[in-house]
Formats: C-alpha cells, sequence, structure tokens
C-alpha cells in the first residue's frame, strides 16, 4: 500500500508548489496594478490642483489688466471732462492694484515676466496718476502732453503683451498636464488590462493545478478505499478461511476419534472368535491327547503332534491374541480419553504430585528409589488428565532406572508467562537423541526391551497434554538421566479445547 | 419352570459369536430352542411379521439376546421398537455386545432393555460370562404374552 501511496503524495507536492508559484505571480500582479493607479491617481490630482491654480493666475492677471484700462479709461475721461467724479475708477482701481501685485507674486513668486508686469503696472499707475496730479494743479496742458507722449499707452501695451505672453504660457502648461493625465489614464488602463488578463490566465493555471490536485487526491482516496476494501476483503476471507480450516481440523479429529473406536470395537469383534474357538480347540485337542494316552499303536508322529505341535501352536495363537487384545485396548483408552470431556478445576499441583508419589510408594521403596517433589505452581486444568500425565512419566522413570543405581527422581515447576513448566529428571538408564521423539509414538519403545511394556504410556502423555493445550518433551544422556519437560497453561483456553 | 418353553432369540450378526454363545448357554444347562437371526431385518421380520389374517406369527414367550453392531440397522432400534409394541413390550432384552461405552449403557436401560451384559474379549471371562447368564436364564421368569 505505501509502494502505490507514495508517488501519489509526490505528484500531489509538485502540483503545489507550480500552483505557489502562479498565486505568488498573481499578487505581484496585483499589487503592481495597485501601485499603478495610485501612482496615477496622485498624478492627476496634482495636474488638477497645477491646473486650479492655473486658472486663478490667469483670474489674477486678467484683474490687474483690467484695472489697469480701468485706470487709464478714468483718467482720460478726467483729463477730458474735468469732472473729478470721473476719477472714482481710478481711485477704485488704485486701491484694488496692491492686492492684485501681492495675489500675484505669491502665485508666482520670483518670475521675472510676472515681475515685470508688476512693474509695468505700478509704471503705468504711477504715470496716471502724475497726469491727474497736473490736470488737478490746473495745469491741463501739461498732463495733455504727458498723454500724447504715449507714456501710459506704451506701458499698458507691454502689459497687454505680457499678460497675453503669460497667459499663452499658461494654457500650454494646463495642456501639457491635461496631455500627461490622459497619457497616464491610458497607460493605466492599459496595465490594468494587461494585469487581468495575466491574473485570469493564472488564476486558469491554478484552477487547472487545484483540479489536478483534488483529482490526484480523489484518485488517491479512492485508491486507499480500494486498497483498504481488498484489505477488509482478505481479512474476511482469511477469517473464512481460519474458519473452514478450524472447521475441518475439528471434523478430521472427530473422524480420528470414530475411527479409533470403531476399529478397537470391530477388531475385538473376530478377536473373541479367535479366541473363543482356539479355547475350543484346546478342550478338543485334550479329548485327542486323552484319548490317545489310554489307546495303544499310536504312530510316534500323532503323539508328537497331539503332545508338542497342537499345543505350542495354540500357546503362540494364545500369546499373539493376549497381545493383540492389549494393543486394540490401548486404542480404546486413547481414543476414549480423547472423547471424555476435560473439566478444569484449580490443582495445587504440590498436593497433586505428593498423592501420585504416595501411591507408587511400593514400586519406589522396591527399587530403592527417592522422589522430591520441588516448589509447585497451581493451575487449573482436568484433575484426572494431569494425575494420569505425571503418573505416567514417573512410573516411567521409575521403570527406566539404571539397574544397580539408587534411583532419584525430583520434579519441579515454574511459571513461564501464562504457560506453567514442570521438569521431571531421574538418573536412570537414560534415551538415545535418536529416539527423543520415538518414544512418544503409540507401540514405540526406546532401547534394551528387558523392561516389559506396549510403548503406549507416552504416547498416551502427549495426547493428553497436547488435549490440555500444552507440549512435552525430553532431554537425556544414555546412561546418565532423562529430564521430561512438560508445558502446561495455567488455565485453559477455550479454543484449544478440541470438542470431544 | 415356564408352562409353555421359552424361545430364545439370539439376533447376532457374527456367525461365531452365535456358536459360542450357543455352547456356552447349552453348557449351563439350558435346553430351550434358541433361533439365531444374523442380521436386524430378518429378527423384525420374525418379531413384527403378520400371517394372512393378520395375526402376528411371532410365538409367545421368547426372550431377546441382542447384539448392538449389526449391519443393517443398530440393536437400539430393534430394542426401541419392541419396547414401544403392545405385544412384546413385557420381551426380556438382554443386551449383549462388545461395547462398553458408559452412555451407550446408559441409554439402552432408558429405552428398558432388561440387562446389559458387555462381551469381555478374553475368552475365559466371555464363557464365564455367557454361562453366568446360561444359568441365570435357567431360573429366569418370562412373562407368557404381552
Amino acid at each position: 500500500m505505501l509502494q502505490i501511496m507514495r508517488p501519489t503524495s509526490r505528484d500531489g507536492r509538485a502540483l503545489d508548489r507550480k500552483g505557489l508559484v502562479s498565486l505568488a505571480a498573481c499578487l505581484g500582479l496585483m499589487l503592481c496594478i495597485g501601485g499603478a493607479s495610485l501612482w496615477q491617481a496622485v498624478a492627476n490630482s496634482r495636474a488638477v490642483a497645477i491646473a486650479a491654480t492655473t486658472r486663478q493666475q490667469r483670474n489674477h492677471v486678467a484683474a490687474l489688466l483690467l484695472a489697469s484700462e480701468e485706470a487709464e479709461s478714468s483718467q482720460r475721461g478726467y483729463l477730458l471732462t474735468g469732472d473729478a467724479e470721473t476719477l472714482a475708477p481710478f481711485d477704485q482701481a488704485a486701491g484694488e492694484m496692491p492686492a492684485i501685485l501681492s495675489a500675484l507674486a505669491h502665485d508666482r513668486p520670483g518670475d521675472p515676466a510676472t515681475i515685470a508686469m508688476g512693474q509695468a503696472a505700478t509704471a503705468e499707475f504711477a504715470e496716471l496718476a502724475r497726469t491727474i496730479r497736473l490736470a488737478r494743479t490746473g495745469d491741463r496742458a501739461a498732463a495733455l502732453l504727458a498723454v500724447q507722449t504715449h507714456a501710459g499707452r506704451l506701458y499698458l501695451t507691454q502689459m497687454r503683451k505680457d499678460v497675453a505672453a503669460l497667459e499663452a504660457s499658461l494654457d500650454a502648461r494646463v495642456a501639457s498636464r491635461l496631455a500627461a493625465v490622459i497619457q497616464g489614464g491610458r497607460l493605466l488602463l492599459a496595465i490594468d488590462v494587461a494585469g487581468i488578463l495575466m491574473i485570469l490566465a493564472l488564476a486558469g493555471l491554478i484552477g487547472v493545478g487545484l483540479r489536478r490536485t483534488v483529482t490526484t487526491l480523489r484518485l488517491a482516496q479512492s485508491r486507499t478505499a480500494a486498497a483498504n476494501g481488498t484489505l477488509e476483503r482478505s481479512n474476511e476471507r482469511l477469517d473464512d478461511t481460519v474458519r473452514l480450516r478450524t472447521a475441518a481440523l475439528t471434523d478430521a479429529n472427530d473422524e480420528i476419534q470414530r475411527f479409533a473406536y470403531i476399529v478397537s470395537h470391530d477388531l475385538r469383534a473376530p478377536l473373541v472368535n479367535i479366541m473363543g474357538f482356539t479355547s475350543e480347540l484346546e478342550q478338543a485337542a485334550k479329548v485327542f491327547a486323552g484319548y490317545l494316552a489310554t489307546a495303544a499303536n499310536v504312530p510316534a508322529a500323532v503323539r508328537e503332534v497331539s503332545d508338542e505341535d497342537i499345543p505350542e501352536a495354540l500357546r503362540f495363537i494364545r500369546s499373539s491374541t493376549t497381545k493383540m487384545d492389549r494393543l486394540i485396548n490401548a486404542i480404546l483408552r486413547l481414543s476414549r480419553e480423547g472423547r471424555r470431556t476435560l473439566s478444569p478445576e484449580p490443582l495445587d499441583m504440590a498436593a497433586v504430585l505428593q498423592a501420585i508419589v504416595d501411591s507408587m510408594q511400593h514400586q519406589v521403596s522396591s527399587r530403592h528409589a527417592s522422589v522430591t517433589i520441588g516448589p509447585m505452581p497451581t493451575l487449573v486444568a482436568d484433575r484426572l488428565a494431569v494425575e494420569q500425565v505425571f503418573s505416567n512419566v514417573l512410573e516411567n522413570a521409575l521403570k527406566y532406572l539404571k539397574p544397580g543405581r539408587p534411583g532419584q527422581i525430583g520434579v519441579t515447576g515454574c511459571h513461564t508467562f501464562d504457560m506453567a513448566r514442570f521438569e521431571i529428571t531421574d538418573n536412570g538408564r537414560g534415551i538415545a537423541e535418536r529416539d527423543y521423539e520415538r518414544v512418544f509414538e503409540l507401540f514405540r519403545r526406546s532401547g534394551d526391551q528387558s523392561v516389559p511394556g506396549e510403548g503406549i504410556g507416552l504416547a498416551h502423555v502427549r495426547a493428553l497434554v497436547r488435549r490440555l493445550g500444552g507440549n512435552i518433551d525430553c532431554r537425556s544422556v544414555l546412561d546418565v538421566g532423562t529430564t521430561f519437560t512438560i508445558l502446561l497453561p495455567t488455565a485453559p483456553r477455550p479454543d484449544r479445547e478440541t470438542p470431544a | 419352570v415356564n408352562a409353555h418353553p421359552v424361545t430364545i432369540l439370539l439376533i447376532e450378526d457374527d456367525p461365531g459369536h452365535a456358536r459360542l454363545i450357543e455352547k456356552n448357554v447349552r453348557r449351563a444347562g439350558v435346553n430351550n430352542a434358541i433361533l439365531p437371526f444374523t442380521d436386524g431385518t430378518a429378527a423384525l421380520d420374525h418379531l413384527f411379521g403378520t400371517d394372512q389374517d393378520g395375526h402376528r406369527r411371532v410365538q409367545l414367550p421368547v426372550l431377546v439376546l441382542l447384539d448392538l453392531n449389526l449391519p443393517d440397522m443398530s440393536g437400539t432400534d430393534i430394542l426401541q421398537r419392541i419396547k414401544a409394541d403392545g405385544l412384546l413390550r413385557r420381551v426380556p432384552v438382554v443386551v449383549l455386545t462388545t461395547t462398553d461405552d458408559k452412555l451407550e449403557i446408559q441409554r439402552c436401560y432408558d429405552l428398558g432393555c432388561n440387562v446389559y451384559i458387555t462381551k469381555p474379549v478374553e475368552y475365559e471371562s466371555f464363557a464365564t460370562a455367557i454361562r453366568q447368564l446360561g444359568l441365570f436364564l435357567a431360573v429366569m421368569q418370562v412373562p407368557e404374552a404381552g
């Protein structure tokens, strides 16, 4: 699953980086457009302000010219009529003059054209005032002469020229500002349009990237879901398999139990016949032998058959059937043990082992052996099964002691995790390494066969221990001794318990 | 002892066993007729068969020696039918089989068997057991009819 996921996440990271770059570019562009707009707005407002001051300057210049012309008209009127009342406009214009001049100086400080215009206006007014003074003092001829010299006229003409030049320059300035504003506006528009187009393009890119990322994520999600689904299904299949196998094993186990039971029963029936009719044959042979014993002229061969051959054959038949009977009984016992329902109970193993040793006291003392029981754990298990296991192993230890050596048998026990571990150690004749497993097989025995036995005990023990959910094995050194290790669960595991 | 001689029905699939049982019963001094059956069907036919008029053919009193392992049916089926039959329910049934399974013995007594004997595998024990059974049968009272 990891192998499926890894490339997917790498794709996702790549798309993220591309998307981030696009996003940053978008933000940059928007900042540029904003800055340009701000710059343009500032330029516009400055241009408007300049236009406003320019208009004001024109007004001031126009007012100066108007005042100068009115003052001249008023002077001419007075010189013509001699009426003092015609001098009122002159006086008004002369009164307004300093304010207009100061405004002009304020508008364009240090501008030589303005200064020249102001000087011309001042000179004009001074000339006009001089002629008016001459006329008042009665020297009208001198005044008219002064007018005829065109001194005042020259000042005014000069002023008109200056004003026209100033107005033209002011107009040109306003026009250039306006042109700059319009150009800036166009530029801004172009920038805006370009920016919007680029933002749209980048947004498109981001959109595509996002869609691809989302698609990838969805794909990864669906893959994960699919993988999880597969995992779940395979888990279910595994569960099913385990259930099926367990059921099959249980069935097989039951089948083996039934088989062992049926075989042992069906083998018993013919055995009864063999033994029964052997017995009948013996009776018949005895009748014959009795007759032959009293009869005369019996050939030696017939006597031999009756006295030796027939009894010998019958003896072999009998010993064989007896052995077969024991084997069948052993199978029957094993199968019955497998069918018995275990009933676990708390067991004080020290007491259980002491009871087993006490019951074998006669064998122990007759073999000059001693049995020591070490500290014992407690466990919850079927009493009969546990007793059979330990009594079989202890009996074996006693049975296979080394002749001529006092037997020493020790039993120890301890807890390891959820199992109890027991060790039964003897100083007996030992088991060859190749026979470690063989001793647990049914009808198989190890070593010298001087001690009678069927090869059933340990097979029975192993079957019992396994049924209890434990295990048994052995380690041994020939002529030194053997240790049987028995592992038993401290409490029964329900899943391990095979139904009877 | 009985007013009418009791017929012994020996239902046993193994002819050897049947013969050994018969020999040992006779050795105990039982002289009653012994009818051997080697399968369940023949035995049931004898016990439950009717003639043309619909009357049961079986001649009472009888005593049944029954083996449980029959080739065509289980002996317990025969036991069950005998004990459920109005005419035969008082017929003594002696189960004589190799099985010494506790549950099987309980089941047979639950079904109404009168005696349960396990055939010993050891022939001497077997012969002794059958002879003792023969002695028992010789003094046993068998009801006349259902």
